[in-house]
């Protein structure tokens, strides 16, 4: 589903051009664990960054379901971040003045359906995230809003976003980030769990080994290129995430 | 997300900082205010100085010397290269003219007035027996003079009330003689009192008969002749049979105006707009500093919301979508201010009218459609640069902002 060649992104700053990845490839196949790891600076957030078509590679060549991203506008990159792609943040990003509910509902507001038809109807875009929030184990809160709530219950609200969207990928940058080691345990089955129900694709980005260690296949960045790309032999895989 | 979403969702933000929202509003709502109410007062001030006109008498034709090609309410002062207006003209129109039901030569001057021990100098009036009539202000003690007290000069005079007062005070003047520039006159009435128009106080006025107020200030010539017309319908006909007889008396030349009081009406009229507009645009200025204040907020807002931005980018909002979001918060803002501002505006008129000002305020439905649809062009125009700002945020940068 996303194939990413020798890409390469320069920023520009006032010191001077920055190189913050440099010829990284990647593919990943539909319905993946994948974890991301990498130092702080190695490019790993630039690369979360261009896989989730919030930005677009200097060069080389960016494959998302079937599309050339690197050759879409801004508007079509926003399309495909409403319909196929999901964020979780390490600082969640909630919106504090709306509650739950609102929070999880608001990527359908921009939702434009393909028929013309305009955005989903208040009432159907309510049910959708009434639905996610109970897939996440909220159906409690869904009126609270995010000051209200627990680190693991926000984290849980933004996961609610992302899955309101149904989308094909689920990127999560550090999600356990700001979480201490049992919520943060929690929150990883979920991902997990929520991967082998729907078969959406993970990418965990992190810097925490026992975080990666979720995932059948870590791939390490430094210095903006890959630099080694492991997967766990099935077997052992299987049997570790039945043990989750 | 519909666009009646998109005004629930800034009425939401605009509710999360009450205190702000407020503040930013009371710009607009002060300048809606003071558009409805600047141009309130000035259309009182216009239906003031109409009832004024109106109470002089709406067949009123006023004959003044000099030709004035632009017709003003005022008469032409020190025109000593024409003709004067006399006496005998006034007379010979009485004798020729059909269309008219009075004609009163006016004589007009300042001089001092004195009674025992005291003085005051007032305005004196020369005018005939068909003043009261002609000019709808009459004695209401004693009597006006007669046709053969102007025609023998007699040194008669009446008194308006404040004259009265301040000369005898609660003494009975009616038969006294007061002195007017050092020739004494008899005064045979007191006429009724009829307060200020236009700044001028009509009860503090001498009338004497015309031809003694003449013999007074050594002038021959008239300072104007007020003509009553028949009726309204006859104004235009009186008007033209007034130019043509005197303008046969003058050699062939016209060297008079004759004004009617619709003419007056209509310059004034013009000259009162002005003010409103004038006043109105004034006002205006202050719509676009309210403007400037939204402006100043949502600046502040994006700044403050940019992760709200960042976040809403993610999740797949477009630039378009963000643009219009602070477009339609700018509005809503700006609407509701002007709201507010049209019912202070409304308020404050009432206000007026009600206390004792005499003003007759008027709010005319132009003035609050114009201002509320000016405040939201303001914040439509003071909108776009914050708008526009929010919407080119880069997402990543947004997300990454503290």
């Amino acid at each position: 589903m996303i194939d990413a060649r020798d890409i390469a992104k320069i920023y520009e700053t006032t010191h001077g051009p920055v190189e913050a990845l440099c010829g990284a490839t990647l593919s990943i196949a539909r319905g993946e664990i994948i974890s991301i790891m990498g130092p702080s600076g190695s490019g790993k957030s630039t690369l979360m960054a261009i896989l989730g078509c919030l930005d677009r590679p200097t060069t080389g060549s960016y494959f998302f379901d079937g599309l050339d991203v690197s050759r879409l506008d801004d508007d079509a990159l926003a399309e495909i971040r409403n319909e196929k792609i999901g964020f979780v943040f390490q600082t969640f990003n909630l919106l504090p003045s709306f509650d739950a509910l609102a929070n999880v509902e608001l990527p359908l507001l921009y939702r434009r359906s393909h028929n013309g038809v305009g955005t989903p109807h208040r009432r159907a875009r309510r049910a959708a995230a009434e639905d996610a929030l109970r897939r996440v184990g909220l159906a409690d809160r869904m009126r609270h809003r995010p000051a209200q709530l627990s680190g693991g219950q926000r984290q849980r609200v933004a996961i609610a976003r992302a899955l309101v969207q149904a989308p094909q990928l689920l990127l999560a940058d550090e999600p356990t980030g700001n979480l201490d080691t049992k919520v943060g345990g929690e929150i990883l089955d979920l991902f997990v769990q929520l991967n082998r129900e729907s078969g959406m694709t993970l990418v965990l980005v992190t810097h925490e080994a026992d975080v990666a260690s979720r995932a059948r296949r870590t791939v390490e960045i430094r210095d903006g290129r890959v630099i080694s790309d492991r997967s766990v032999a099935l077997p052992q895989a299987g049997k570790r995430d039945d043990g989750l | 997300m519909t666009v009646f979403e998109s005004f629930l969702l800034a009425y939401g933000t605009a509710r999360t900082n009450p205190v702000r929202t407020l503040l930013t509003l009371l710009g607009v709502t002060i300048g809606v205010a003071s558009v409805i109410l600047l141009v309130g007062i000035g259309q009182g001030a216009k239906n003031y100085v109409y009832a004024q006109f109106s109470g002089m008498g709406t067949n009123l034709l006023i004959v003044t010397p000099g030709k004035v090609e632009t017709r003003g309410a005022g008469p032409s002062f020190g025109s000593d290269n024409t003709h004067k207006l006399t006496y005998r003209d006034a007379t010979y129109l009485r004798r020729q003219a059909r269309n008219t039901v009075g004609i009163v030569p006016v004589a007009w001057g300042t001089a001092e007035v004195k009674y025992a021990n005291r003085a005051r100098s007032v305005n004196v009036i020369g005018a005939n027996e068909e003043f009261p009539d002609v000019r709808g202000i009459r004695p209401d003690v004693g009597s006006f003079f007669s046709r053969e007290d102007v025609e023998a000069h007699r040194r008669v005079c009446l008194l308006g009330r404040v004259v009265a007062r301040e000369l005898f005070g609660n003494a009975n003047p009616l038969g006294k003689f007061v002195k007017v520039s050092d020739r004494k006159y008899r005064v045979i009435g007191l006429m009724e009192p009829k307060g200020r128009s236009l700044g001028f106080d009509l009860d503090d006025i001498v009338y004497l008969p015309v031809l003694s107020a003449q013999d007074l200030f050594h002038r021959d010539g008239l300072f104007e002749i007020l003509i009553k017309a028949a009726s309204q319908t006859e104004i235009d006909a009186a008007a033209e049979e007034v130019r043509a007889l005197l303008i046969d008396r003058h050699n062939h030349t016209e060297d008079f105006t004759v004004t009617s009081q619709a003419d007056m009406l209509a310059t004034l009229g013009n000259i009162m707009n002005i003010l409103t507009y004038a006043l109105g645009g004034i006002a205006g200025i202050s719509l676009v500093v309210g403007g400037i204040g939204i402006m100043n907020i949502l600046l502040v807002g994006v700044r403050e919301r940019t992760r709200e931005i960042g976040v809403r980018k993610a999740v797949g909002a477009r630039r378009s979508d963000i643009l219009r979001q602070f477009l339609v918060e700018a509005t809503v803002l700006s609407s509701a201010g002007g709201l507010a501002g049209i019912l202070l505006g409304l308020g404050g008129s009432l206000m007026i009218r009600i206390l004792p000002t005499n003003l007759p305020t008027e709010v005319p439905v132009w003035s609050i459609a114009l201002a509320w649809g000016f405040s939201l062009l303001v914040g439509l125009f003071f909108g776009v640069y914050p708008a526009r700002k929010a919407s080119l945020l880069d997402p990543i940068e947004a997300l990454r902002y503290e």
